[in-house]
């Protein structure tokens, strides 16, 4: 084919690697307020994250995510080497990753850049900024920017 | 005829004739003799004089002969000329002779002579007593000023040594002999070095051979810090001032020796005190940083819970419940706010003041960009004197500027914001005055307003914190000014910031 069409929007998958509950929760309501139609999928913590991607155990029939959302400080594995992981398999590093954190500090934000994350986002405090922040998610990342097959 | 016929040759009249005219002639003959050997000998003026007088005696001593001969011969011719020329040369001699009477007068006679050598004898006796006396007086006061000075230098309170240019100790002063224990006999001669630890001896060696290479006059103060080492071994720091001295035995190095011990112990305090304080300051403000980080989860837990039952339970609960929420809601976005800004005021506390000389007016227009929304909502109209070039970090200064202008705008009254902002460098400092047309506030909480979260006014009256004003004092007190103000209530304020000018501000000085 000469060139690819835009494929229609599917309800798009995304990995959500987060260990906090109630940021889980509230990022789950706030995809309900906004409106989002992508799926959330949740892993609690890196290794989770690690198998989910490398479809082994009782992952073994998940989805390939379209983005991940991934928040930096987590149990057992750590987000920054989640990161590092995903960046560096070639089979798994076209996949647009998202670092959702609470962290504002030039050092967590450069580290993540320099491992290669797609962009970073900083949790907002309150809910309709939530909202607010996930229609720009899905706006940007699964509207207007063309992803990988 | 001869002469002798005239005396009828009676025996007895020629031999009285011959024989004295004999002896004349001897003593005529021998007078120019004795006369040319004084001559000679002594270098008397007149010396042609003398010579005439030889020459007519001679001449007048031939005569004589002449008439000897002339008794048994009849040359009387030959007598005659001889006659003529002693007549000529004795009557020069006799016009020289009077004309030479006045200077014959005027020469001293040997009395004359024997008088003023008698006078100058007196006057060199007279003399050399005088200059005995001189050179006593000279030689005691010498000897009493020799003694003034030995005894400054012996109640000195430092310790002087003298130091040849062989590096020998040639003088010493109680000091030194109480600051290391050895008596002087023990220093003199000796070489300077056994005053050092033996591990810098040959450092100190050469150090001295190049100042007397290069001497160079070096003060106390200014001056070169070295260890010494008593008599018993005991090491201490000194601190050491040189000069060098010319004397007419050669040069001498002299050195002023200090113990600084007490000095040092002082400086190692300040030292180890300071880094205490940089390391405390260091633990509180990480402190700081990292509690209010870390509130913010469970702050945003309180928010966003409070905020899904605000809108999926909005119209299913009471008026009250509603308003209960929404207070909950209110403070806890308050306390993000407030810790938000916790957050930047350790940071300020912490990170780097990068200083460089800027204007302050291109600082200024910095803010004033930042708070365009805000100038053009309030219609506030400012005007900028041509401002000083202040050596500040432009972020950090624009954050104050724009914390002070903000408030300008903000605390407004009824009147359109007026903003005047103004300053200049006098001499060690730069001050910037920013006036404003609002409320003003009263003289007591001129000071307080500067603390952290301290508010004049309720939340619903001015929306704000209370940590801005606190920011910009200590971002200020970082480059070493001062923030203060002065207000009228109704009247408007003036914020007024100080900055030391780089060349007598103490950049050695360390920041804490």
């Amino acid at each position: 084919m000469p060139y690819r069409n835009k494929p229609m929007p599917v309800p798009a998958e995304i990995l959500l690697v987060e260990d906090n509950p109630g940021d889980i929760r509230l990022l789950q309501e706030a995809f309900k307020e906004g409106g989002l139609s992508c799926r959330l999928h949740i892993v609690r913590d890196g290794e989770q994250a690690m198998a989910f991607l490398n479809r082994e155990g009782r992952y073994a029939k998940s989805p390939r995510p379209t983005l991940v959302l991934l928040d930096l400080n987590l149990p057992r594995k750590d987000g920054r080497e989640v990161l590092a992981e995903i960046k560096s398999e070639k089979r798994l590093r076209s996949i647009p990753v998202v670092v959702f954190s609470t962290s504002t500090s030039p050092e967590d934000i450069d580290g993540a850049y320099q491992l290669q994350a797609n962009c970073y986002l900083v949790k907002p405090g309150d809910l309709e900024s939530l909202i607010d922040l996930s229609k720009l998610l899905e706006c940007f990342w699964l509207r207007a920017v063309w992803l990988p097959l | 005829m001869p002469h002798g016929h005239c005396f009828f040759w009676r025996p007895e009249l020629v031999w009285l004739h011959a024989g004295s005219d004999v002896l004349i002639a001897a003593a005529y003959y021998s007078i120019p003799f004795t006369l040319f050997y004084v001559a000679r000998r002594r270098a008397i003026q007149m010396r042609h004089l003398i010579l005439m007088f030889a020459a007519f005696i001679l001449a007048c001593g031939t005569t004589h002969l002449m008439a000897v001969w002339n008794l048994w011969n009849s040359a009387y011719r030959l007598e005659g000329v001889v006659k003529a020329i002693t007549a000529v040369l004795s009557v020069s001699t006799a016009i020289v002779t009077v004309k030479l009477v006045p200077v014959a007068l005027g020469m001293p006679t040997a009395a004359d002579l024997q008088q003023v050598n008698e006078f100058l004898r007196q006057e060199i006796e007279a003399r050399t007593k005088a200059e005995e006396k001189l050179w006593m007086m000279v030689h005691s006061e010498r000897v009493d000023s020799e003694a003034k000075i030995r005894s400054f230098f012996e109640a000195a309170s430092q310790a002087i040594i003298a130091v040849s240019s062989a590096g020998k100790m040639v003088l010493v002063n109680r000091a030194t002999e109480e600051m290391f224990g050895y008596d002087r006999s023990e220093l003199l001669g000796q070489d300077l070095s056994l005053l050092i630890p033996e591990r810098y001896r040959e450092a100190h060696t050469k150090h001295v051979a190049g100042y007397f290479a290069n001497p160079r006059l070096r003060p106390v103060g200014g001056g070169i810090e070295l260890w010494a080492r008593r008599k018993d071994g005991t090491e201490f720091p000194v601190e050491i001032g040189l000069s060098h001295v010319d004397t007419g035995d050669g040069p001498l190095a002299l050195g002023l020796v200090s113990d600084i011990t007490e000095r040092k112990r002082s400086e190692d305090q300040l030292e180890r005190a300071i880094e205490e304080l940089r390391r405390s300051n260091a633990e509180l403000e990480q402190f700081a940083y990292i509690a209010s980080h870390d509130l913010q989860e469970p702050l945003r837990m309180i928010t966003g819970y409070l905020n899904i039952l605000q809108r999926r339970y909005s119209g299913r609960l009471d008026g009250d419940a509603e308003e209960f929420i929404r207070y909950a809601v209110d403070g806890a976005t308050r306390m993000k706010t407030m810790i938000r800004e916790i957050l930047s005021l350790s940071r300020v506390g912490t990170q780097a003041v990068n200083r460089m000389n800027v204007g302050a007016g291109e600082v200024v227009q910095a803010a004033i960009d930042n708070l365009a929304a805000a100038i053009e909502e309030s219609s506030a109209r400012i005007t900028i004197d041509p401002l000083p070039t202040i050596y500040a970090d432009p972020g950090l200064l624009s954050l104050v500027f724009q914390n002070l202008i903000g408030n300008a705008i903000k605390f407004r009254g009824e009147k359109r914001p007026e903003i005047h902002i103004e300053g200049n460098s006098r001499g060690r400092e730069c001050v910037i005055s920013i006036r404003d047309n609002g409320i003003g506030m009263q003289p007591e909480h001129l000071s307080r307003i500067f603390l952290m979260f301290e508010r004049l006014h309720s939340n619903e009256e001015y929306p704000g914190t209370g940590v801005g004003l606190a920011v910009a004092k200590k971002v200020v007190e970082r480059h070493n000014g001062r923030l203060w103000a002065q207000s009228k209530p109704g009247e408007g304020s003036i914020f007024f910031i100080s900055l030391p000018n780089p060349d007598l501000s103490w950049q050695n000085f360390r920041e804490m």
